[in-house]
C-alpha cells in the first residue's frame, strides 16, 4: 500500500468524482506539493488511468524515486520531462520518459504528449501538468495562455482529462483567469482537506450541480 | 444580388469529392478529410524537412486501407529507402510481401525505355508517362509518390517540358483514380516551391515543409499552400517525425 497522507487521500477522492474528460486546476501550497503529486498518482492507480506526467518543476527521475519509495505503482506513468536537460539531471534512454530541452519549447510539449497518446494502449488516460507556475517562470503569459487553451481542449475532444497543478500565490493573475476559463473545476488543496469548486463548467461535475 | 451569391459560394465547401485519406491525423484535419482523389500534389521542402517520410507514411496508410500504393525512387535506390523506413514502427513489411506497397527505381524504367538522362525529348516524356501509366493500370495503384520531381526536372531541362510532363502525368493517372505526390527539393529559405518555378503552377496542391526558429530553437513546420477541390487551412503547423509516425500540432502564434 502506498504511503499517503490525508491531503493526498482527499485529492484522490475529489479527482475520482470528476467526469472522465474534465479539466481540473489543482491548487496547493508549497508545503502540500508532494501530497498533491501523491494524490494525483493515487487517483491514476486506483482508477486504472494511464497518466502522462509533464515534469517541469522537478526532474522525472526524482518524481520516480520519490513515488517508488512511497510504494506507488508507476507502470502506467509516462513522462514528458522538460527540466532534466537544462539542469543536467541524468537521462535514461530506456525508461518511459520523453525529454525536451527546455520548458520554453511549448510546441514540443504538445508534440510529446501526442506522441505518448499515439503509443499508449486503449483505456482511460489523463495528462498531469506539474506545474503551471514553473512554466510561467520560463514563458510569456500570453503564449502560455495559448498553450493551455490548445492543450486542454485538444485533450478534451479525445475524452482525456487534464489536471493542472498550480501553487498558491505563484500563479500570475492572467493565468489564473485562463485556468478558470478553460478548466471545469478547481480543487483547492491548500493546507488541509481538498475542496472542489465548479469553475466554467462545460459539463456538470459529479456532485456539483 | 449576384455579387452576394458569388461571395457566399466562395466560402462554401466544394461538393463532396472522394478523398485520399492520408492517415496522418493532423493533416487530414487540415485538408478537411484528405487530398481529393486524383489530385497531383507537390510535397515541397529543403533537405531534412520530412518530405520522404511524410510521403511514405501516406503510402503505407493507404496500403493499410487496402489501396495499392507505389513509390518511384529517382534520387536514391529504392532498396535504401525501404531500409530507412524499417526504422519506423508504422512501416509494415507485410505490405510489401502482399504487393500492397511497391517500390521501383526510376533508373530501371529509364533503362528499359532507353532514355537519354542528359535531356528528355517530347517523345521521351510520352514514353515515360506511358510507362508510369502502365504501372498504375496493371497494379491498380491508387496513390503514387515520385521522389523526386526535381530529379526528373533536371532531365527535362525546360519549363515547357516540365509543364508538358506534369500535365500529361496528372491527366493520365487521374483517370485511374490515382493520387500523385511529387516531391520537390528546394534550397533552404527558397521563396518558390520548385527549382524551375513551374511545378507549383501546374500541381493541384502544394504541401510545404520547412523549419522555423521559435524562441531560440528550430521547429519543423507544415502548411498546405493550395489544394484544389477542398477547403483547407492555410495556417502553418508544427510537425514532428516520430518512430510511430508524423505528429502535427498548431504553431503557437504569440510572440511570432
Amino acid at each position: 500500500m502506498p504511503e499517503v497522507d490525508e491531503i493526498a487521500n482527499s485529492i484522490c477522492e475529489k479527482l475520482s468524482s470528476m467526469p472522465e474528460r474534465a479539466a481540473v486546476t489543482l491548487v496547493t501550497d508549497v508545503n502540500g506539493y508532494f501530497s498533491a503529486l501523491k494524490g494525483v498518482i493515487q487517483h491514476a492507480n486506483n482508477s486504472n488511468i494511464a497518466c502522462i506526467y509533464i515534469a517541469a518543476t522537478i526532474p522525472s527521475n526524482v518524481v520516480i524515486d520519490q513515488m517508488s519509495q512511497s510504494g506507488f505503482n508507476l507502470d502506467s506513468l509516462y513522462f514528458v520531462d522538460c527540466i532534466s536537460f537544462i539542469v543536467g539531471s541524468p537521462r535514461d534512454a530506456v525508461n518511459k520518459t520523453l525529454y525536451i530541452e527546455s520548458p520554453t519549447m511549448l510546441e514540443n510539449i504538445m508534440l510529446k504528449v501526442q506522441a505518448w497518446l499515439k503509443r499508449m494502449k486503449e483505456g482511460r488516460k489523463m495528462v498531469f501538468l506539474d506545474s503551471i507556475n514553473t512554466l510561467s517562470v520560463h514563458n510569456d503569459q500570453k503564449i502560455l495562455s495559448e498553450f493551455l487553451h490548445y492543450l486542454i481542449n485538444s485533450l478534451r475532444v479525445k475524452d482525456i482529462s487534464t489536471i493542472i497543478l498550480s501553487v498558491e500565490g505563484q500563479t500570475p493573475e492572467d493565468l489564473e483567469n485562463i485556468l478558470k476559463l478553460v478548466c471545469d473545476d478547481t480543487i483547492d488543496a491548500k493546507g488541509g482537506e481538498a475542496q472542489a469548486e465548479s469553475g466554467n463548467s462545460n459539463e456538470p461535475s459529479n456532485g456539483n450541480p | 444580388m449576384s455579387e452576394q451569391v458569388s461571395a457566399n459560394e466562395s466560402s462554401v465547401q466544394p461538393k463532396d469529392h472522394p478523398r485520399c485519406v492520408t492517415g496522418i491525423e493532423g493533416l487530414d484535419g487540415i485538408l478537411n478529410g484528405g487530398v481529393p482523389v486524383g489530385n497531383t500534389v507537390l510535397v515541397v521542402g529543403s533537405c531534412g524537412t520530412g518530405k520522404t517520410t511524410l510521403s511514405i507514411e501516406i503510402l503505407v496508410n493507404g496500403a493499410k486501407l487496402g489501396e495499392n500504393s507505389a513509390y518511384l525512387a529517382a534520387t536514391e535506390p529504392a532498396a535504401r529507402v525501404v531500409e530507412n523506413m524499417r526504422t519506423y514502427d508504422f512501416f509494415d513489411e507485410k505490405l510489401i510481401d502482399d504487393k500492397k506497397l511497391v517500390f521501383f527505381d526510376l533508373d530501371v524504367i529509364y533503362d528499359r525505355l532507353g532514355l537519354d538522362r542528359a535531356e528528355f525529348s517530347y517523345d521521351d516524356i510520352n514514353a515515360l508517362v506511358g510507362a508510369i501509366e502502365d504501372v498504375v493500370r496493371h497494379l491498380n495503384i491508387k496513390r503514387i509518390v515520385i521522389d523526386s520531381m526535381t530529379a526528373i526536372s533536371f532531365s527535362l531541362k525546360t519549363k515547357e517540358k516540365i509543364r508538358d510532363f506534369m500535365l500529361k502525368l496528372g491527366r493520365a493517372l487521374s483517370e485511374f483514380g490515382c493520387t500523385v505526390f511529387l516531391i520537390s527539393e528546394i534550397p533552404p529559405g527558397s521563396v518558390q516551391y520548385s527549382v524551375y518555378g513551374v511545378e507549383e503552377m501546374i500541381a493541384d496542391g502544394v504541401i510545404s515543409l520547412g523549419n522555423i526558429e521559435q524562441r531560440g530553437y528550430l521547429l519543423r513546420t507544415i502548411n498546405v499552400v493550395k489544394m484544389r477541390g477542398t477547403v483547407h487551412s492555410r495556417s502553418k503547423f508544427v510537425m514532428d517525425l516520430t518512430p510511430h509516425g508524423i505528429i502535427i500540432v498548431p504553431l503557437l502564434k504569440t510572440g511570432l
